[in-house]
């Protein structure tokens, strides 16, 4: 029998460790807050993302997402466990991949931690599947709080040739933008967090005007660094600089949290930020705090993020783009390095 | 085959002595001829997940108390530290090439071996641990102070 969901769900290699299936502790002391889990099918995701771990494009024999393993384990057990070791937790993220079947079992998944655990739950949804806004109803009735829209591409073209005509994929950009507009009004302004992968070739322009769009619908933005997979079509791209990031998830903080608007910002002819349309002691005070350049993800019940996702981006050893816990001073002074640097 | 001190699910064969300098975890076994081989404890593998590299220094001396090189999992990176001074004359290729192996079975897999340059007093310092006893202390201190940090 194949271990598919909803009685099977995989997890990210930090949720396997702090459930205890993996051995290992985190790089500094960063601790995990939420669980990030997939619900899982033979023959796996329908889509051919050209970036993505879990895309059926992808040379077999390759099963890393995101950087890391992430094994399967029955529901019951994550459930089990979760209630066990996740002192720490407050959050979990069921993601959707591009299946038939994915719709039915993530209500069923959500169910089970809404009636079983004390966790909050989001969602990360498929828009290609969500054909009117019923399936986003019964989400929210199967105790669903916050959803996640992986629009992953800051452009149309971009995102045609990688997710869409330019892969033969299943994903059309409208009807991501369309299915968000309908999750605002269904889950709430500021409940709904539109997943950017930074790095697939936009410009820091074009990438602040996409998050600027997103919150002008009421939606959050989370950002994730590209990061080649190998075996991926994008196996051969180049990450984004660490000072390119930095400048973007400080642009993302000031929108997300109504300091700054992409309009009032300054770029040069390559597209890079160069005046962030703050004044400099309120931008100073940002960057000082450091806040900006945590993983950006669903908050907890603190209001702070909880889907810190450590070391999802990069190895521990590399210098980090998002930091799983508040930078201290030393991180600071890096961070205000790399911001300075427009040499890529 | 050696003696196997137990504490929880972690055990240390009492054929060799474990290094307790803060982070280190290294165990060193005595081989003829003055060399020595080292290698990860079961602790350390446990608190660095599954290993994805091992990286060593490019030099061919370390002094006692010094790095040799580095070891990376997915979400955990630390220095691998010297007991003993000495010139490196062994690597393990294999288990550089795979260092998942180390998480099989950390006290078969060695990462270097050294021609110590005076093994004698290296071996009396108060850091390397040998008996039973010292070494389950030591552990239960590690453990709750890794519990601690939970």
């Amino acid at each position: 029998m194949s271990e598919s969901s909803p009685e099977f769900v995989r997890t990210s290699t930090a949720a396997a460790m702090t459930l205890k299936y993996y051995p290992g502790k985190f790089y500094r002391g960063a601790k995990l807050k939420a669980l990030n889990l997939l619900l899982t099918y033979e023959p796996g995701c329908y889509a051919r993302c050209a970036y993505c771990g879990l895309s059926s494009s992808r040379k077999p024999n390759e099963d890393s997402f995101i950087r890391v393993d992430w094994p399967t384990i029955r529901t019951d057990e994550v459930i089990e466990r979760a209630n066990k070791y996740g002192k720490g937790l407050d959050r979990v993220c069921i993601s959707m991949i591009t299946h038939p079947r994915a719709l039915k079992d993530l209500n069923i998944v959500s169910k089970r931690f809404r009636d079983e655990t004390k966790l909050s739950i989001s969602a990360l949804i498929g828009p290609t599947l969500i054909k009117s806004r019923k399936p986003l109803l019964d989400m929210r009735k199967a105790g669903v709080e916050r959803v996640g829209i992986a629009v992953d591409a800051a452009t149309l073209e971009l995102f045609e040739k990688y997710r869409g005509k330019g892969v033969r994929g299943p994903h059309k950009w409208d009807r991501y933008w369309k299915v968000l507009g309908d999750a605002v009004d269904v889950f709430g302004r500021g409940m709904v967090g539109v997943h950017l992968i930074v790095g697939l070739g936009e410009t820091e322009r074009q990438m602040v005007e996409t998050i600027q769009k997103a919150h002008d619908l009421g939606a959050c933005t989370h950002l994730f660094a590209f990061y080649p997979e190998e075996g991926s079509a994008l196996e051969k791209l180049a990450r984004p600089a660490v000072g390119h990031y930095h400048r973007v998830q400080l642009a993302r903080w000031l929108i997300d949290n109504d300091l700054g608007n992409a309009k009032k910002m300054k770029f040069d002819c390559k597209g890079q930020i160069t005046d962030f349309g703050v004044g400099e002691e309120a931008l100073d005070r940002v960057i000082d705090e450091g806040e900006a350049f945590m993983t950006s993800g669903c908050p907890g019940k603190d209001g702070k993020v909880s889907c810190n996702r450590p070391y999802g981006n990069e190895r521990p050893s590399e210098k980090l783009r998002n930091y799983p816990f508040l930078p201290n001073s030393k991180d600071v002074l890096e961070i205000r390095k790399h911001l300075a640097d427009y040499s890529s | 085959m050696a003696k196997t001190l137990h504490v929880g699910k972690l055990r240390f064969p009492l054929d060799r002595r474990y290094y307790i300098r803060k982070g280190a975890h290294i165990w060193i076994l005595p081989q003829k001829g003055g060399t020595v081989k080292l290698g990860m404890d079961s602790f350390l593998t446990e608190n660095a997940g599954y290993l994805n590299y091992i990286s060593l220094d490019k030099k061919s001396t370390v002094k006692r108390g010094g790095s040799l090189g580095s070891f990376e999992s997915a979400k955990f990176v630390s220095k691998l530290y010297s007991p003993v001074s000495g010139k490196i004359i062994g690597i393990n290729e294999p288990v550089l090439k795979d260092p998942r192996r180390i998480n099989k079975d950390p006290y078969g897999s060695w990462i270097v071996e050294l021609q110590a340059s005076d093994l004698e007093k290296d071996l009396l310092s108060p850091e390397l641990l040998e008996e039973a006893g010292d070494i389950k202390e030591w552990i239960k201190e590690e453990l709750r102070r890794a519990e601690a940090d939970e």
